[in-house]
């Protein structure tokens, strides 16, 4: 359908009609604004010819209110509700006529309505003035559900490397004083020689920082280690069978040379498979097993340091070990807080099986022409016609603005819009005002126009339209007739 | 020998003799003269109705306002589904459904059922009445926008007759860029031979009554809103 034709493609024939290509602005000929504002005119006066674009509305009615204004995309109404029920026009002569004390009338169900004025949004007022409040819906608002989040600046080791004695230095340091991790067979155990392993992650994190460890063997200490200097100082939580305060989870402050300093402890003993962390934010320290938060103190006698990790057994090498390691900075002197904005809901489907006229339509955005972007039933309030003012209307055309905007009619009814603007340029006082050629071109604008609503007529054609014959003549000069001829050139018959 | 169909290329050539430019792009360009012959094509169609097809619309249960399909020029009738007894649906208007039973019909507030009529609405909607009970199709016969021609080898769809209707009409759309009068010949010419494809849809005619008449064996008017309407509406004249 490359005959649907939008602003700039509608433009492009009356300039290719008016032989019109300079692209000079200082140029005598017709300027984009001036054809656009032809165009946006044919745009109007083609719609009020042929009726076409029609749109449905409610009204949200409130008890005791009697004005309602109307949006102004409202050309003429066509028909009004109260409630779903048809409301006949009325206005203030026939209801002085009928009862003479209307205007003192108590609020009750509207049967008429009528208009006070017809300004560039209409008004309308149902009479009697309504009892009731309208029904209208909002939506509760939600917030975000994550699905994941991703904090930068973690590391980690999942020991999934042939075996490694002692760890990567690239990412690992050894401590003096203590023996080296060993990497067997996916697992990470203590030194052999020594009985326990220790070691720091060699890559900087930030003093805010977590370690975390995935158990795999606890006979022996494993030692979950934060802000550790490599000479002595760090925190770490400890647990296995070889801790010598027994089961549980023990958090100490280690302080060079050989000082350690019970900080509190936990009844749970971590089983193969726990992930248990330590977190250091600030002055506070807090231990994780699965999560859960298991015991929390404040200490602030080390700052700094490096995630380490420290693994010993008991009975042989084998019998303690951790299948991964985790560690990472934590931005914020707090736990980071993300804040999810709140959204309405999106309506997946509404019945009301009392109303037949349910349906959600695409938004109607401040730019009506950005169709492809609408989004259906995602919205903060609507409502039905139920309680409230339906209507139906003949619709004013938007205003095309951009070469993208399309008129919002059928198609058939575009390339009459070319020969509208070119009527109008040639007829404009200037250097190239022609009134034959305007004549000819608003004659070729009358016969598509007439070829248009001979089609139209033809629509449903075994739509009863009125009880009268049908009629045969000039569709397009009765049209003419009730919305007047252009204005610049006399077009019409003699009025002589 | 075979019967003579036109492409966007011949049709362009000939228009190109129209106005004695039949080598070379002078005042005309090749683009600008395919805009015109696609412009002539559709206002054949739009004139003629002579391609027609049907389409099916997805309606669903208790919603009653539906878009027409986009590649709709003139709609001419809808017809239900199977489920429906594939029966014919009959257009009305908003006011005729008010009209119902002395203005006493609360149309809008009908229960789902087997549609029976329906009301065009702007330019591309429609709505069912009653709504739909059932998530079925129904269907729309109409006439289609020509799908244009793009390239030389493209043909149309249209029937040699009404071919030759595009070249006339893409004739005087071109010589209004050069000279109206010739141009106004060239328009007149078309409406003169577009006689001969009126004839071909003659028979289509039956369609479209000019008036009511009473109802016969295969009366189905009382199920027409608009004629029960009338009929209602007369008992309290």
């Amino acid at each position: 359908m490359s005959e649907s034709l939008n602003l700039g493609a509608i433009r492009s024939q009356v300039e290719t009609f008016l032989l019109n290509t300079s692209t000079d602005t200082a140029s005598l000929s017709w300027s984009v604004a001036e054809l656009n504002s032809y165009v946006n005119e044919g745009v109007l006066y083609t719609q009020l010819m042929t009726d076409w674009f029609e749109e449905f509305d409610n009204l949200v009615c409130t008890a005791s209110v009697s004005t309602y204004t109307a949006t102004p995309r409202v050309h003429q109404y066509s028909r009004l509700t109260w409630d779903a029920n048809f409301l006949p026009q009325t206005n203030e002569y026939e209801l002085d006529r009928d009862d003479p004390s209307w205007r003192s009338a108590a609020p009750n169900n509207p049967f008429r309505f009528y208009f006070p004025q017809y300004g560039q949004q209409p008004q309308v007022r149902p009479y009697p003035t309504p009892s009731q409040d309208g029904l209208s819906y909002i939506c509760n608002q939600e917030v975000g559900v994550v699905i994941a989040i991703t904090q930068l600046s973690g590391a980690q080791d999942n020991f999934l490397r042939p075996d490694e004695i002692p760890l990567n230095p690239a990412h690992w340091s050894s401590v003096s004083g203590f023996g080296p991790l060993n990497l067997i067979g996916n697992l990470c155990y203590g030194d052999p020689v020594s009985d326990y392993g220790f070691e720091t992650w060699a890559i900087p994190i930030a003093a805010n920082q977590f370690c975390e460890v995935v158990v795999a063997k606890t006979k022996g200490i494993i030692d979950v280690t934060c802000r550790s200097d490599n000479v002595g100082n760090c925190y770490f939580v400890e647990f296995g069978t070889g801790n010598p305060l027994g089961a549980g989870w023990h958090l100490y402050r280690f302080t060079a040379p050989i000082t350690s300093t019970l900080l509190t402890s936990g009844s749970y003993s971590p089983v193969a498979g726990d992930v248990v962390r330590l977190k250091c934010v600030g002055s506070t320290l807090s231990v994780y097993v699965n999560e859960v938060l298991q015991g929390s103190v404040t200490d602030t006698n080390i700052a700094a340091g490096q995630p380490a990790l420290g693994v010993g057994w008991e009975g042989k090498q084998s019998d303690c070990a951790v299948s991964a390691f985790y560690a990472g900075g934590i931005t914020g002197v707090n736990d980071t807080s993300i804040t999810f904005s709140q959204e309405f809901g999106v309506v997946i489907e509404d019945q009301d099986p009392n109303r037949s006229l349910i349906l959600f339509q695409g938004d109607l955005p401040t730019n009506p022409f950005l169709s492809a972007s609408r989004e259906y039933g995602e919205l903060a309030a609507y409502s039905t016609d139920e309680l409230n003012i339906g209507t139906a209307y003949i619709r004013l055309p938007d205003t095309l603005v951009l070469d993208t905007d399309t008129p919002q009619m059928p198609v058939q009814c575009h390339l009459g819009l070319v020969f509208y603007a070119l009527m109008k340029a040639f007829s404009r006082e200037g250097e190239f005002q022609d009134m034959g050629l305007a004549k000819a071109w608003f004659d070729a604008y009358a016969d598509w126009m007439e070829g248009v609503l001979e089609n139209k007529q033809r629509w449903f054609s075994t739509r009863v339209r009125s009880m009268e014959p049908f009629e045969s003549g000039s569709l397009f000069a009765k049209r003419l007739n009730a919305i007047g001829y252009p204005m610049q050139t006399d077009l019409s018959p003699s009025y002589s | 020998m075979a019967i003579q169909n036109y492409t966007l290329g011949t049709l362009r050539a000939e228009i190109k003799t129209r106005l004695n430019e039949a080598s070379n792009d002078g005042l005309w360009t090749t683009s600008e003269l395919n805009t015109y012959v696609n412009h002539a094509q559709l206002r054949v169609v739009m004139d003629t109705r002579m391609l027609q097809a049907d389409e099916s619309v997805n309606v669903d249960i208790n919603v009653s306002f539906y878009h027409f399909p986009s590649d709709m020029l003139t709609p001419l009738w809808l017809y239900g589904p199977s489920l429906w007894g594939s029966l014919r649906l009959f257009p009305s208007f908003m006011l005729s459904l008010d009209k119902q039973y002395g203005g006493m019909y609360q149309w809008e507030k009908d229960s789902a059922n087997a549609s029976q009529g329906f009301v065009p609405f702007s330019y591309n909607k429609f709505l069912l009445w009653p709504p739909p009970s059932a998530k079925t199709t129904v269907n729309l016969h109409h006439v289609p926008y020509p799908t244009s021609l793009v390239n030389d080898s493209d043909v149309t769809a249209l029937p040699l007759i009404a071919q030759k209707l595009i070249i006339p009409f893409g004739a005087y759309l071109a010589m209004m860029k050069s000279d109206v009068q010739k141009a106004a010949g060239f328009l007149a010419e078309y409406k003169q031979r577009r006689i001969a494809a009126l004839e071909l849809t003659r028979h289509q005619d039956q369609s479209r009554p000019s008036s009511l008449v009473p109802g016969r064996s295969f009366d189905r008017s009382q199920a027409n809103p608009s004629i029960r309407a009338f009929r209602n509406s007369r008992r309290y004249y």
